[in-house]
């Protein structure tokens, strides 16, 4: 999802931008508050970032023989929304865009704006509709991190069609590259998360519980 | 089946994954998607120049230093978190 340094024209790294900066803006004032009043909520904001740092430092194979990284967005989407994942994603973001030459400067605002807010939001407003359903907690963080992931990389597709037209054919191109490898990278960070939030609900309840309410048959 | 099991069914689904990647693919190198994306934008747009070049670009061993120094800070974090948590359960403090 990186799109290159230099590899977007002035006015499409300028609209993005702008459209990424409310949402980072709004985030840093998030984590602010969180980080001021509510210790147990540190410790998730920790994880959050963490997980973000680990996952997309990796670059995995996938069976279309491209590799590709995942993104690790979706624990912190659950768990906090777009907002306060946008400032975790820009700090990983310009860390490899000045230590790695992975993204760059001058397209650090659609890269924000794909890993940080346009995949998350996806999987955010899944994870409200799931809940709202009561879909069982393990499929439910499955389809959420899935989705952050493959949807930044559908995000990423659309940018580089809408900036290098004519539309529907480059997005044709583009999803070829980006949305088939990522399909298994997001399976495999899927089933990786959806682990690791089972181990937390058992170990540390009270910090899931705002989110992951404690089910009714564990209490009985 | 115990929780456990279904912990390593997973863990192994994620190996038949990644490995089957691989097995799959014999000769590929593995490109990344970015350069891969890149080589698209030549495709549709063969006169696009980059007009903004990384300040500074890692040699590879240094990235691979530099990629390992981003997933240990992240790793190191998690770790800290699941030590403290079986310290502090095996001395019945919750």
């Amino acid at each position: 999802m990186h799109i290159m340094e230099g590899f977007l024209s002035l006015e499409w790294a300028l609209f993005w931008t702008v459209v990424s900066a409310p949402f980072v803006v709004y985030g840093f004032y998030r984590v602010r508050r969180i980080i001021k009043e509510d210790p147990a909520q540190r410790t998730m904001l920790a994880l959050s970032g963490a997980f973000i740092f680990v996952m997309s430092s990796f670059k995995l194979p996938s069976v279309t023989g491209s590799s590709s990284h995942p993104t690790g967005t979706g624990f912190s989407t659950m768990f906090f929304g777009v907002g306060v994942t946008s400032v975790m994603s820009l700090i990983v973001l310009i860390f490899q865009a000045l230590l790695l030459a992975h993204g760059g400067l001058t397209t650090l605002g659609a890269n924000v704006f794909s890993m940080g807010i346009a995949g998350p939001f996806v999987a955010y407003a899944a994870f409200r509709a799931m809940t709202k359903v009561r879909v069982p907690t393990p499929a439910k963080v499955f389809i959420t991190v899935f989705l952050a992931d493959v949807f930044t990389y559908i995000t990423t597709a659309v940018q580089l069609a809408l900036a290098y037209g004519p539309f529907l054919s480059s997005l044709t191109s583009f999803l070829a590259v980006f949305t088939i490898t990522q399909i298994p990278l997001g399976i495999v960070e899927g089933i990786l998360f959806t682990i690791f939030v089972d181990y937390l609900e058992r170990a540390r309840p009270d910090l899931t519980e705002r989110i992951l309410p404690r089910r009714v048959a564990d209490e009985a | 089946m115990r929780r456990s099991h279904y912990y390593l069914l997973g863990l192994l689904a994620v190996a038949v994954l990644l490995v089957s990647a691989v097995i799959l693919n014999p000769s590929s190198d593995f490109t990344g998607t970015d350069d891969s994306g890149s080589d698209v934008i030549n495709d549709v747009d063969p006169d696009y120049e980059p007009w903004f070049e990384s300040i500074w670009e890692p040699s590879g061993e240094l990235q691979t230093l530099l990629f390992t120094l981003q997933a240990a800070i992240g790793a190191l974090i998690i770790g800290y978190f699941i030590g403290t948590n079986r310290a502090h359960k095996e001395r019945g403090d919750g």
